[in-house]
């Protein structure tokens, strides 16, 4: 027996709309992403570190769990802009130091990194010890700050989801100096990381970080889809509310995640 | 390419595994919630070994730091770490010993790193709240107001403050705050399956 | 360099010594800020409340020992409510430490009101997998904990025998410093009805808010004011009461500070629209 069906009414769409997308953008149907900032100055921050002779710090933060959490997608997220990075800095020859909150994160960081160094052309410099584990929460935050105290890395890229560290990590980070770029969901820390970094993406840039740095063409196809859904969810909302008020109550019935 | 490197392996298993946790959500099957049940156990279990992979990378790290003599903290982190966990198999975590470490050593430590938000959000606040603009003027006023609700003493030193911060939070933020989610959750929703369908792979070029 | 201009490049180590000086303040001299009590932690307390004695609550510790400082008063609280109530406790968690956390602040509470463990409470510890594990422990607990914190045979403990899935339980409070509450909002509470009640650390109140207005959190306490509104609602000032002033005045010299740094600002540009 199903049940949910509003629920699942709606996630048919979005997968169809993926799917679909994600084909119309292989076969070049896609429009161009606007340009984003946060993502443009990452040459300059990798850039930087190398003149100055310093590194950068990269994490996808501690926030609320692992890749066994909703926050799996933006752990993701960062990683897919950690290859970008890894590619720069091992072009530029400045150490990239990739700090991880969640041991499940490792091997698909390392694994990212020796990638991105082996089609740089540089694959002797990279080692497994480029990225650091330190569990989670406060030990995750004070092993990062007192790193950035020691090292003072001249970029500092926090790309994931950051709870309670936010602060703490992109504080420091200004304090040592580093050129810091951030992007992360959570609306509560977020606006911590714009008091005290540079670059901030906001909203869902951090999810097409992937198709603008790599181009890829079923990815930039691929944006469609979060569009048609919004506009979707924007129509659910407005009728939902403009039948709630004349006290009919059948769609935000159909729609509540317990409902049937 | 030999069948364990092959793409579409890993592709497959995570459509798989999905497919079967979503569909035992969207249906009160009892066979599928049993399945969903048990690929959620393992993943516990995976995650649970993946924390040893966590700690053999900490204490390598560590150890090659105290090899060449790079720095002493690495001697206390790798002595704290393992000393702990001796504690904890040997004594059981609940004995008296491994409480007394808790007490006296992890919580103050803990409570340390977590009051430094308190003083950096006086250093980030003073570097940036500032009025230099009609827009940032009216953050500064609106965030004056949600700190001034939020304090226990805010409705004694501004009267009204209280229905007028709920307001700004109940309504103004909390408008923006679900459109702010819906929009990241139907972002993570897509994100996810270009994942699972092996698009997103970390491209280094652009 | 203006007066003007060193005040907008203030030293943070003076903001940092500033803010130190005038948290310890209160805790020497104790100064009895008066405080309003909100709807939400009269609503918390009512809904703990309508529990009867011998119900079962599952009460999570997604904290870690970090913020005991925030929220320390309000498990105390709660642990006092509950034992006063007679209601059974089962505790678990998604943070390794939570399980200390609930070993040196809730259990010293049950002790003392006669709770005998593994008859009236137990503490199952952490157990790894985050929103996985929420979602297996509402279907079977003793499969996802054989054994307890202190590792008895889980299938052993008269209490979860009797309490191994989500139909056992009245209500789910969760401590948070994470996103615990929306893992329960969607595996216990849109699953299967089960309430669940909140107690997140300040800076994630406004987080959890939308799930409290949605209906899918029953109640919630605001941080640590929340956990001191609380102690006073079940008569019962204790740690969270203690730090209220300490709170208050963190937060005067954060707006103290902005105050400072828009007059450094707006009167050095004012100084060079004269030059």
């Amino acid at each position: 027996m199903i049940q949910r069906i509003g629920v699942l009414a709606l996630l048919i769409f979005i997968l169809a709309a993926t799917l679909v997308s994600l084909y119309a953008g292989s076969k070049g149907r896609y429009r161009e992403l606007r340009r984003i900032p946060g993502l443009e100055v990452i040459k300059e921050a990798v850039g930087r570190s190398a003149e100055m002779g310093r590194g950068v710090i990269f994490s996808t933060g501690s926030g609320s769990g692992g890749l066994n959490s909703d926050s799996a997608p933006y752990h993701l997220a960062g990683l897919n802009t950690l290859g970008y990075v890894a590619n720069l800095a091992a072009t530029a020859q400045t150490p990239l130091t990739f700090v991880s909150a969640y041991p499940e994160l490792m091997p698909l960081a390392q694994d990212t990194m020796r990638d991105a160094y082996t089609v740089a052309g540089e694959p002797e410099a990279y080692s497994d010890a480029a990225v650091q584990y330190y569990g989670k929460g406060w030990g995750y935050a004070s092993a990062c700050m007192g790193r950035m105290e020691e090292e003072r890395p001249a970029a500092a890229l926090w790309l994931g989801i950051f709870w309670s560290e936010a602060l703490l990590l992109s504080e420091t980070g200004n304090a040592v100096g580093a050129f810091q770029i951030a992007g992360q969901p959570d609306s509560v820390n977020l606006p911590f990381q714009i008091a005290s970094c540079d670059y901030v993406l906001i909203g869902e840039e951090m999810f097409v970080t992937g198709a603008y740095l790599s181009g890829d063409k079923a990815l930039l196809g691929s944006v469609f889809a979060a569009e048609a859904t919004k506009v979707l969810v924007i129509t659910l909302v407005v009728g939902g509310a403009i039948l709630s008020t004349i006290s009919v109550a059948w769609l935000s019935q159909l729609l509540i995640a317990g409902g049937v | 390419m030999s069948l364990i490197n092959r793409r579409e392996i890993p592709i497959a298993i995570g459509v798989a595994a999905c497919t079967l946790v979503i569909a035992s959500y969207f249906t009160d099957n009892a066979s599928l919630a049993s399945a969903s049940g048990s690929l959620q156990l393992w993943g516990i279990i995976i995650a649970g070994f993946a924390t040893l992979l966590g700690l053999f990378s900490y204490v390598a790290y560590n150890g090659r730091q105290i090899v060449k003599k790079r720095s002493v903290y690495s001697g206390v982190a790798v002595a704290s770490a393992l000393g702990t966990i001796a504690i904890g198999l040997a004594l059981s975590p609940s004995s008296s010993q491994y409480s007394w470490l808790t007490s006296n050593i992890l919580t103050p430590l803990s409570m340390s790193v977590g009051s430094f938000i308190g003083f950096f959000i006086v250093s980030a606040a003073f570097r940036t709240f500032r009025a230099r603009s009609l827009e940032a003027g009216i953050v500064l006023a609106a965030a004056a107001m949600i700190m001034l609700k939020n304090m226990p003493v805010g409705e004694y030193l501004l009267p009204g403050v209280l229905p007028l911060g709920n307001w700004l939070n109940d309504i103004v933020s909390l408008g923006g705050n679900r459109g702010f989610t819906i929009a990241f959750a139907v972002g993570a929703i897509i994100a996810g399956v270009r994942q699972i369908l092996g698009f997103e792979r970390g491209r280094v070029a652009k | 360099m203006s007066a003007l201009e060193r005040l907008a490049k203030m030293d943070r180590r003076v903001m940092y010594w500033a803010m130190l000086l005038l948290i310890a303040l209160p805790y020497a001299v104790p100064l009895g800020l008066p405080m309003q009590i909100s709807t939400y932690s009269t609503e918390f307390k009512t809904t703990i409340d309508a529990l009867a004695p011998g119900d079962v609550v599952l009460v999570s510790m997604d904290i870690g020992l970090g913020s005991v400082s925030e929220l320390g008063g309000g498990i105390i609280a709660l642990a006092k409510q509950l034992s006063a109530q007679g209601v059974k406790v089962v505790a678990v968690s998604t943070v390794a430490e939570g399980s200390l956390v609930f070993d040196q602040y809730f259990r010293p509470v049950l002790t003392s009101a006669g709770y005998g463990y593994g008859v009236d409470y137990v503490n199952l510890g952490y157990a790894a997998g985050d929103e996985t594990m929420i979602a297996s422990i509402a279907e079977n607990m003793r499969e996802v904990y054989s054994r307890d914190y202190a590792g008895n045979d889980a299938a052993s403990l008269p209490l979860l025998q009797a309490a191994d899935d989500y139909s056992a339980y009245r209500l789910v409070v969760t401590f948070d410093a994470g996103t615990a509450t929306g893992f329960y909002a969607r595996q216990w509470q849109a699953k299967y009805g089960t309430p669940v009640l909140s107690v997140p650390t300040a800076v994630n109140f406004s987080y959890f808010y939308p799930l409290y207005q949605a209906g899918s959190v029953e109640a919630i306490l605001n941080g640590p004011r929340g956990c001191a509104e609380y102690e006073q609602l079940i008569g019962a000032p204790g740690l969270a009461n203690q730090g209220i002033d300490a709170l208050s005045m963190g937060q005067l010299v954060v707006i103290a500070f902005i105050v400072l740094g828009n007059v450094a600002f707006v009167g050095e540009r004012l100084r060079r629209r004269k030059q």
